[in-house]
């Protein structure tokens, strides 16, 4: 099913699990360098150097999808008005970003500007990434669920990957409670992004139903053929931000790291059937369904 | 700045294709691949059963979202008749043009990994002719030329049933239909 677009799609989740992850660990690394500067960086520092790995595999997935990959150069020549020349140009930078922050924090006096420069332009990755879809003629798409869906994305992948890039990182030592205060916040930020998505479908689908024939053959597949795969991707999603919210407040520390990496495995696989439904409910408006 | 575009008889046409196997053979596609298709409509019962056809292309839309959206600025506006021009060096197929059409006008072209869709037979325009499918309509249904002109002589009317709201590209087409086509 819309084989054309698997690379497309795994770039959206790839590089959304990138740009999150690199956000929330810019700002784990912020709030435990007061308490430990050494702790902040050896818990971050694995997490910092995967965002740059899985954020080239998103790049070269982008390319990948494209009919003649080798003119993936031109797709900045439009800045003025496509959002997908803005989306290249700024995951281009984001990269390019990353490694001068990734740099900056090898030094001991390291500024935090430029990781939070590379925030703002990972943000606006997302934003721009979401406008090209809301700028189709695809009613599924125009709606503001393409922005909950991505920012919602963003920030529960973003969150769960950063946990469990710390956990990693922590791995043999006991967590401080500063560490855990973090990662009580990761957890409750990936709360929030897993439920807000949920809460806004049925008002997703009434205004796909009182929309043009497009959209109401949108709200027949979301409730027809995809209604499990919709539900699945809800009780992963649930499931994962409940069982970090277990790791962080009951499980003990010798178990902690299987749950965390059980709970980002598992918001991993709701994204990802979210994301095949994003793109296999998406009904263009077309000649003959007026 | 001008705009050309097509004007259609929906009452006359007698859905030959003639328009549709003109235009495939002047830009060279292969089985599956359509700039111009004409598409069949049938429905109601006996005994008052209707049928109608409707020849469409690119419609060189006055706000298309295509120019807007591909990054390569290989789908354009062309300044002195604002025929959405595209080309074929520049276009990389991302296929976005596809996201944005509501006509359905860009078609992917596998062999070559790029889209490419109805530019009017601008080449031809260029030469003093016409548009292939308009040359060979044998009925008269199809007529290209200034939009306005098109309109002041046949009407304002590009939002019949089969067709999207023309509000969201403002397609630089009229079209006489039949009464059951209207909205």
């Amino acid at each position: 099913m819309f084989a054309e677009e698997w690379p497309l799609m795994m770039f959206t989740l790839i590089s959304q699990l990138a740009i999150g992850s690199f956000l929330m660990l810019v700002w784990v690394r912020f709030s435990l360098h007061k308490h430990d500067a050494a702790m902040a960086a050896k818990l971050t520092n694995p997490g910092f150097k995967a965002v740059g790995v899985i954020m080239s595999l998103a790049l070269l997935l982008s390319v990948l999808h494209l009919g003649a990959p080798m003119g993936a150069y031109r797709s900045i020549l439009n800045l003025r008005f496509s959002w997908l020349s803005r989306e290249i140009v700024t995951a281009g930078g984001f990269l390019f970003f990353w490694f001068l922050s990734y740099r900056a924090y090898q030094k001991e006096t390291a500024s935090n500007a430029p990781a939070w420069f590379t925030s703002l332009l990972g943000l606006f990755v997302v934003l721009s990434m979401s406008n090209i879809y809301s700028h189709s003629i695809r009613p599924a798409w125009t709606d503001a669920n393409t922005y909950i869906a991505f920012f919602g994305a963003t920030f529960t992948l973003g969150s769960l990957g950063t946990a469990a890039f710390i956990v990693y990182g922590a791995r043999g030592t006991e967590l401080t409670s500063a560490v855990i205060d973090q990662l009580k916040k990761m957890s409750l930020i990936a709360g929030v992004a897993v439920i807000l998505p949920l809460l806004y479908l049925p008002i997703y689908i009434s205004t796909l139903a009182n929309g043009n024939a497009a959209a109401q053959q949108s709200v027949q597949l979301l409730t027809g053929s995809y209604q499990f795969l919709l539900t699945l991707r809800g009780l992963l999603s649930l499931a994962g931000a409940g069982i970090i919210s277990y790791a962080i407040w009951r499980a003990g520390n010798d178990t902690q790291q299987r749950w965390v990496y059980l709970a980002l495995v598992l918001v991993m696989i709701g994204e990802f059937l979210g994301r095949f439904v994003f793109y296999g409910s998406a009904v263009s408006i077309t000649i003959g369904l007026n | 700045m001008a705009q050309l575009g097509f004007y259609y008889d929906m009452t006359i046409c007698t859905g030959c294709k003639v328009c549709q196997i003109a235009c495939k053979d002047i830009n060279d596609l292969e089985a599956g691949t359509l700039f111009r298709k004409v598409y069949n409509f049938e429905g109601g019962e006996f005994p008052k059963p209707w049928a109608f056809n409707l020849s469409l292309a690119c419609n060189h839309c006055a706000k298309p979202k295509c120019t807007e959206n591909c990054p390569t600025s290989a789908l354009y506006k062309r300044e002195k008749d604002g025929i959405v021009m595209h080309s074929r060096e520049k276009c990389i197929g991302c296929r976005l043009c596809m996201w944005s059409c509501p006509y359905g006008a860009p078609q992917y072209i596998e062999k070559l990994g790029k889209t490419g869709k109805c530019t009017l037979c601008a080449d031809l325009l260029d030469k003093g002719e016409e548009p292939a499918c308009v040359s060979a309509c044998q009925m008269r249904a199809l007529q290209f030329g200034d939009i306005e002109e098109l309109r002041k002589k046949y009407g304002d009317s590009a939002d019949i049933r089969p067709l999207p709201d023309s509000g969201i590209t403002h397609p630089s087409i009229t079209i006489t239909a039949k009464k059951e086509a209207m909205k």
